[in-house]
């Protein structure tokens, strides 16, 4: 089971657009799904070890910040584990799965109703989480990447929530617009203005901070 | 296609999201315009920065971390269903179904039992009540509150009522002698001051022979409602300088 667990964890890591990994990846964990969805508890596990990257990555896009993201994470898994019995085989999980976490992104952002923090590189340290820290990479390397992540969350603090949810999902996740349209509940016209809104509002983000550090 | 048009494609050129005959016509303009081809490269910089900063990449014993606690939370929620949740898992949906429709139906059921235990309840007085003429005559001591050159505050409150309600209804509870003094005695009193106990009113006799005491300038009203929990109360300045100045005529 741990070998067959792994095996598709790494097809779902290794697929990428524009072969829709949502549907793929839906297809071969399958069987897991209905095991999950009859509760079975190991076979959702399954379903976490699986997807818990993508939805861990796409809360940080979403949010900011590893702790917001970690927090939001697990509320997507529990209400994927509350509201499995209602998902239909038909449907998508991957589709379904990022809906259920831009639903709970934008609960949080609410909720606390916290401005968007800026990750700082002490604070990625302190939580000693990533990789890049753990790994003994060059330190200096690894703060300058820091700083543009940090970055590249302001900018997107600068979007509103629906431009941001489609970036994310499209420049970030690697969605197509018509996956992007589908988990938002737009038309692929809407996604597709939101989106160059929201590059132009990154480059101008991009071109300020450069203009300023010049 | 000319530069304005292509500036406001290229944010999606450079994303590939653009359909391909569109895109020709973007990627023909960007051969010969400098200055859109400049833009696009400024866009594609920044895409490539967008892209360059990657999300942490999580390690194994973080990862491993964050499933144990959301099994452990999936654990607990297990251990401790909600009410509602108990519910489904024990009825089948028919079941809630017919118990749903069973509580709508025990509410309608009520609410009629209660509409129609307001419109039956005689202490229920949205109009005029008529007293019987020789009761409040006999109460006052008045035998013609008219010609006695000015009338009975309880006879005026009683017009002023009867000017803004249904002569119908008045009528109707007018042919109850005990009802209609009753509710004569809760309708109109003139009590001493407003700070009297708003029970003593409900005392016909009491209320009758407020209503003949002239030496106090306020006029208090009241009127219980078929709810025992509402009644509604209202002072009115006793109109006797202007009544002794009235012609007859009024």
């Amino acid at each position: 089971m741990p070998g067959e667990v792994s095996e598709i964890a790494l097809m779902t890591d290794r697929l990428e657009l524009p072969d829709s990994p949502s549907k793929v990846a839906g297809s071969v964990l399958g069987p897991v799904i209905a095991r999950a969805k009859a509760g079975d508890v190991a076979a959702f596990e399954q379903i976490i070890e699986c997807y818990q990257r993508k939805v861990l990555s796409t809360a940080w896009g979403m949010l900011g910040h590893p702790e917001d993201a970690q927090d939001a994470a697990q509320e997507v898994f529990l209400r994927v584990y509350k509201y499995l019995a209602g998902f239909r085989l038909d449907q998508d999980f991957g589709a379904w799965l990022y809906r259920i976490t831009i639903n709970v992104c934008r609960d949080q952002v609410r909720k606390r109703g916290h401005q968007d923090q800026f990750t700082s590189f002490e604070m990625e340290q302190e939580l000693g989480n990533f990789e890049a820290l753990s790994s003994g990479e060059d330190i200096e390397a690894a703060a300058i990447h820091s700083q543009q992540r940090a970055m590249v969350v302001q900018a997107l603090a600068t979007l509103s929530k629906k431009e941001r949810a489609a970036i994310v999902l499209r420049d970030l996740e690697g969605l197509s617009t018509e996956e992007v349209a589908q988990v938002l509940g737009s038309s692929q016209a809407t996604v597709r203005s939101q989106i160059s809104t929201a590059r132009a509002k990154i480059k101008e983000y991009r071109d300020r901070v450069l203009s300023r550090t010049r | 296609m000319n530069c304005r048009r292509v500036q406001k494609l290229i944010p999606l050129h450079v994303g590939g999201d653009l359909r391909a005959n569109v895109a020709n016509q973007v990627e023909s303009h960007l051969d010969w315009c400098g200055r859109c081809n400049w833009l696009a490269d400024e866009y594609k910089e920044s895409q490539r920065w967008l892209h360059a900063s990657q999300p942490p990449q999580f390690d194994e014993t973080f990862l491993n971390d964050f499933k144990r606690s959301v099994m452990k939370r999936v654990t607990e929620n297990n251990a401790r269903p909600s009410l509602l949740a108990s519910l489904a898992r024990q009825w089948s949906r028919r079941q809630i179904l017919a118990l749903a429709a069973s509580f709508i139906v025990l509410g309608m059921v009520s609410l009629y039992f209660y509409q129609e235990r307001v419109t039956d309840n005689p202490q229920v007085i949205s109009g005029v009540v008529d007293e019987p003429p020789g009761e409040e005559a006999k109460a006052t001591g008045l035998s013609q509150p008219e010609s006695a050159g000015g009338e009975a505050p309880g006879a005026s409150s009683n017009r002023r009522h009867r000017g803004s309600n249904s002569k119908g209804k008045s009528r109707s509870m007018a042919g109850h002698p005990v009802v209609a003094s009753q509710a004569a005695a809760t309708l109109v009193s003139q009590t001493s001051g407003t700070t009297e106990p708003a029970k003593a009113i409900t005392d016909p006799n009491r209320a009758l022979t407020g209503t003949a005491n002239r030496s106090r300038d306020m006029l208090r009203i009241e009127i219980q409602t078929g709810d025992p929990s509402i009644r509604i109360i209202w002072f009115a300045p006793k109109e006797t300088a202007s009544h002794q100045n009235k012609p007859a005529t009024d």
